[in-house]
């Protein structure tokens, strides 16, 4: 049957920062390993959307930690890889794999 | 060293907006205490407002342009120019406030003559009614969060009576403004509103105005259901702006009493108060550890 891929480009930067982070993944170090990676800023607020909406998939899952006086006394929300989440990303990554084996070598400015 | 106090006007509006994601508005905070860039932080708060609020901004404008185009479509039967000219000569009277109160839309006899109210106020009187009941049978419950399925799931007060009830306001109010009008086309035979009175008329007059409202208690139904804001609020909010015009001008050229400023302000806000507070806890998400 047809398999829908999920992940999207900004989707799957999200996922792989959730995996280079580690334990201690909330948003701020989330957005931080993004731009510093890619060298793009993030607004907050769309790295939110993307975490709820891959929270809502079941891609990854989150806890909240504790407040903290820095934050105003909010709590973090920590965020990791579900086994699912795992799935699609080694999924998604064999399929680029196998598209970009096919592409002649990258010289210079043309493909 | 870095500013730890972020502009104030910024995380009030943030707060405002982001009211219930605790985890982005202390990553901002925790963010500028490290950056202390206001440019930054600015940039940040006014992009969670666009992403947030995207969806309500979008729905708000299309309802917007919905009233518009319904208040170019008349009552069939009746004639709204001459209403009008009766409403901007009626200054001062009952009728020339509550055409004022109504932004226009009753003067023209549009389809949305009688806008959202009936489903505001079968939502209140729904709600006081069931309070009253559990209170009576003794089942009065302490105040609770209410997560969003729970709302959808097992409504505080059903759906199906609701609607009921805005409906038979609608017929009411439907009735009542056919008999109005039907009277002073009886009154003035010269400038007659109503040129076939009858039954006729006024069955054609409830069946419009109930569809009128009936159609956007249901666009408020699925903004509400579908999760993206309060759609009673956002279609009476609608319903004001579009108005705007019907009302301003006439206060503006002094056709209207300076009582139906203070009344027209009055009452909105206070109607625009109890719909936004009466749901906003039923959509407020809840953070869970």
């Amino acid at each position: 049957m047809e398999r829908r891929l999920n992940p999207g480009a900004f989707d799957l930067m999200v996922i792989l920062a959730l995996m280079r982070l580690g334990e201690g993944a909330y948003g701020v170090p989330i957005s931080r390993e993004i731009e510093q990676t890619s060298g793009r800023s993030v607004a907050q607020a769309t790295l939110y959307a993307t975490l709820a909406r891959l929270e809502k998939k079941g891609l990854i899952g989150s806890q909240l930690g504790e407040p903290t006086a820095e934050r105003g006394g909010r709590a973090k929300r920590y965020f990791h890889v579900t086994a699912k989440g795992l799935r699609e990303v080694r999924d998604t990554q064999r399929v680029f794999t196998s598209l970009w084996n096919g592409l002649p070598k990258l010289k210079g400015d043309l493909a | 060293m870095t500013r730890t106090v972020p502009p104030v006007v910024a995380t009030w509006l943030l707060k405002r907006v982001a009211r219930g994601n605790e985890a982005l508005i202390g990553d901002l905070l925790e963010e500028y205490g490290r950056r202390g860039s206001a440019v930054w932080y600015w940039r940040q708060v006014l992009t969670t407002v666009l992403v947030v609020r995207s969806k309500e901004a979008v729905l708000t404008v299309a309802v917007l342009a919905l009233y518009v185009i319904g208040g170019r479509f008349s009552v069939p039967g009746a004639n709204a120019d001459r209403l009008t000219l009766m409403a901007s000569r009626a200054a001062g009277t009952p009728f020339g406030l509550f055409s004022v109160l109504t932004g226009g839309q009753l003067s023209g006899v549009t389809i949305f003559a009688l806008g959202i109210m009936p489903y505001v106020s079968a939502a209140l009187i729904v709600q006081v009614i069931a309070l009253a009941w559990r209170f009576l049978t003794g089942n009065a419950r302490p105040h609770r969060d209410v997560r969003v399925a729970d709302f959808h799931d097992k409504p505080p007060v059903s759906r199906e009576i609701t609607w009921c009830v805005a409906i038979l306001l609608c017929i009411t109010q439907a009735i009542g403004l056919a008999l109005f009008l039907e009277r002073s086309s009886a009154i003035n035979p010269g400038v007659a509103i109503v040129a076939y009175p009858g039954l006729m008329f006024r069955i054609t007059t409830v069946l419009t105005l109930t569809a009128g409202t009936a159609g956007l208690m249901l666009i408020s139904d699925q903004i509400s259901r579908r999760g993206i804001g309060n759609g009673m609020f956002l279609v009476f909010l609608a319903g004001i702006v579009a108005g705007l015009s019907g009302t301003l001008l006439p206060l503006i050229t002094g056709q209207a009493d300076p009582i139906a400023v203070v009344s027209y302000t009055a009452l909105h806000v206070t109607i625009a108060g109890v719909v936004s507070h009466g749901y906003r806890r039923a959509f407020v998400p809840v953070e869970h550890a």
